[in-house]
């Protein structure tokens, strides 16, 4: 029993630990809400083929957020990734429509992406430039370059286009779809490199205390562009793999989505001033949003009800965050 | 390396610089009579301000005006309030102050509009609604309205899924709307909402993707979990996202037992109601409110009146003519 409350105290403080446990309330509750609801015989939110598919759904913010992860930890971060998923899904999609090459179309789109994440990276960490600001600037010249490519129009690439891109946005191992392999992947690469290499952890070095990276030696010029490179061409990924599921894309085909990343990340316990977090937290804010999203939709709430509900559960998940990181403890034993 | 960074910073910020005045400032292009040929607009400066210009068929009007103002010999100047409602306003008072010779308004507030209308009337500046009619107060100082009666038009779409499937038949309904705060989704909205009453039809909350067909999809396979095969109808207020209700309804399998209607007329919206997988689609085509809004101009400079009306046509698409219309949508 002791071993038991050891192991439960050990694992709430694990990185989005109290977000993990909250989530699975949410689950709970959903289900519950849902069997009163609904006429259905049998489980509906708390099936496999629903937590798969909302794992799927979280694939495009997922990816994203994981590279976001490592620029946040920096004490840095990135407001244009949402421009520059809208930019790069224009630039996949005439690529496709243009040469019909999906080696070009996929491959091609995570280049550009590294390079655009380059761009942010060096105006931060070379020009020294402040990343607020500077990534506000770059999200306004993907903007516009997202219009530019697009013509201000719909691009729709062909149902018969290359099979190879086609497969990297549609194939299923059995019940697994390919944007959930593409999103493990991700998160364990990223996880990994985080979490057992000497650059992921002079990452965490930057974050908590950049005068003391520096006389350490660490180079945190470079290791900040890096990070940006890697957000960009994850970038740069999830545009590839949403061309390749959806086929088509406009000006404005995801904008607003920062907002949504950056709640991940930072839902998954990475600290806004940097040091703190970890990719497999980003994992529990990207399923919490996802579950939080789609029960809503299934319980048919109003949009106005469900920002109201969002921003109230966001606000107490992230509360009780910091509450435990100052050693506030809420239910005290009497 | 420090000279480098700092050519580097200045590269930078023109660039940036650049890229927001593209983005979300004014252009303003002008060409003379003789340039395009045009006369009609000669020596005219006709100001445009849009809710937005980068949604594709908003942006479309926008770029289409531009072009047929354009070849008629006017400058134009154009600023995009890039969504943010209170910025018509304040942009539409910067036209005024500018001196143009007509301003034309595509989105925003119809109840700010009539305060724009009625500050522009006071300025001799005609104005002319695009694709949205303004408030009642407003309508003594807009010149013209353009476009097809967005609130009708959902009514005449629901009736017409009122007549194929009954008034009686209890059908359960899922909408798919773009973005909750423009108001050429609330008008939908309102239209559809006003012909369901007089059905028992079960309609569900709207869903908004804004303008992303990929949640578009992501509602809609949400919608499928939950509902399973009860969903009898989806209503989509745009082509775009609708497309991507209707891969969800193909991915699990359900074509054909859902039936998808929708408005905008686009070219894969088009061929999917060929393929069977929608009902309908209404071509609502950007290129026809340009071109009326600009002969409306044209019409009140050298006359000094013009009907306040002018409706551009709508066109039904379903089974029984869609091969006339596939390939024919603006994109």
């Amino acid at each position: 029993m002791s071993k038991l409350k050891e192991g439960w105290k050990k694992f709430l403080t694990l990185n989005g630990a109290s977000m993990f446990v909250a989530m699975v309330v949410i689950i709970i509750l959903f289900e519950i809400v849902m069997q009163l609801t609904k006429t259905t015989s049998g489980l509906v939110f708390m099936t496999p083929g629903n937590l798969l598919g909302i794992l799927r759904q979280q694939a495009y913010i997922g990816i994203i957020a994981f590279g976001l992860t490592l620029v946040m930890i920096t004490g840095n971060i990135d407001l244009s990734v949402g421009s520059m998923l809208t930019m790069l899904c224009c630039v996949c999609a005439k690529f496709m429509m243009s040469t019909d090459n999906g080696f070009l179309g996929f491959f091609g789109t995570i280049a550009i992406g590294a390079v655009c994440g380059l761009l942010n990276g060096v105006l931060v960490s070379h020009v020294k430039l402040n990343s607020f600001i500077t990534t506000l600037g770059t999200s306004s010249i993907f903007t516009a370059l997202a219009l530019k490519i697009s013509a201000g129009t719909v691009l729709v690439i062909p149902n018969d286009c290359s099979p190879f891109f086609q497969f990297m946005g549609t194939a299923a191992l059995g019940p697994i779809h390919i944007l959930i392999i593409w999103l493990v992947i991700v998160a364990v690469v990223l996880g990994l490199l985080l979490s057992r290499t000497v650059f992921g952890q002079q990452l965490y070095s930057i974050g908590s205390n950049p005068v003391a990276a520096r006389f350490s030696g660490i180079k945190s010029k470079r290791n900040i562009c890096i990070s940006y490179v890697i957000t960009g061409a994850c970038c740069g990924l999830a545009a590839a793999v949403m061309m390749a599921n959806a086929l088509s894309s406009n000006p404005q085909n995801a904008s607003g989505k920062e907002m949504e990343i950056i709640l991940c990340v930072v839902l998954g316990g990475v600290s806004v001033t940097g040091g703190k977090g970890s990719v497999w937290g980003t994992i529990i804010g990207v399923m919490f949003y996802g579950v939080l999203s789609a029960g809503f939709t299934q319980l048919n709430l109003s949009i106005y009800l469900q920002w109201v509900i969002m921003g109230a559960i966001m606000v107490a998940a992230l509360s009780m965050d910091v509450l435990k990181e100052k050693g506030v403890r809420l239910w005290k034993k009497k | 390396m420090k000279k480098l960074t700092k050519i580097l910073a200045l590269v930078m910020a023109v660039a940036m610089m650049l890229a927001l005045a593209s983005c979300g400032g004014s252009s303003s292009s002008g060409s003379s009579a003789a340039e395009s040929g045009g006369s009609d607009l000669s020596g005219k400066t006709i100001g445009y301000v849009t809710i937005t210009s980068t949604a594709p068929w908003g942006g479309l009007v926008g770029t289409e005006f531009e072009r047929i103002a354009k070849e008629k010999g006017a400058t134009v100047r154009v600023l995009d309030a890039q969504t943010d409602v209170a910025k018509i306003a304040e942009y539409c008072q910067q036209m005024i102050d500018a001196g143009v010779d007509a301003l034309a308004i595509f989105g925003g507030d119809p109840n700010a509009n009539a305060e724009i209308a009625k500050a522009a009337d006071e300025a001799g500046v005609p104005m002319f609604m695009c694709a949205l009619d303004v408030a009642e107060p407003g309508r003594q100082y807009v010149k013209a309205c353009v476009g097809p009666d967005q609130e009708q038009m959902c009514y005449d779409i629901a009736q017409y899924i009122i007549e194929a499937n009954g008034a009686d038949s209890g059908m359960k309904v899922v909408q798919i709307s773009g973005v909750p705060f423009l108001d050429d989704y609330i008008q939908r909205e309102a239209g559809f909402a006003r012909a369901m009453t007089e059905t028992n039809y079960n309609v569900l909350e709207a869903d908004y993707a804004y303008s992303s067909r990929t949640d578009a999809k992501t509602f809609m396979e949400n919608h499928i979990t939950a509902e399973g095969d009860t969903i009898d109808i989806v209503m989509g207020y745009d082509d775009d996202l609708t497309m991507g209700a209707v891969a969800a309804i193909d991915e699990a399998g359900l074509t054909g037992s859902i039936k998808v209607y929708s408005l905008t007329g686009q070219n894969d919206a088009i061929q999917a109601v060929a393929d069977g997988k929608m009902e309908l689609t209404v071509m609502n085509r950007a290129g026809d409110i340009a071109e009326e809004t600009v002969n409306a101009i044209i019409e009140y400079l050298s006359t000094g009146s013009t009907e306040y009306y002018h409706y551009t046509p709508l066109t039904f698409i379903d089974k029984d003519n869609v091969q006339d219309y596939i390939g024919k949508g603006e994109f």
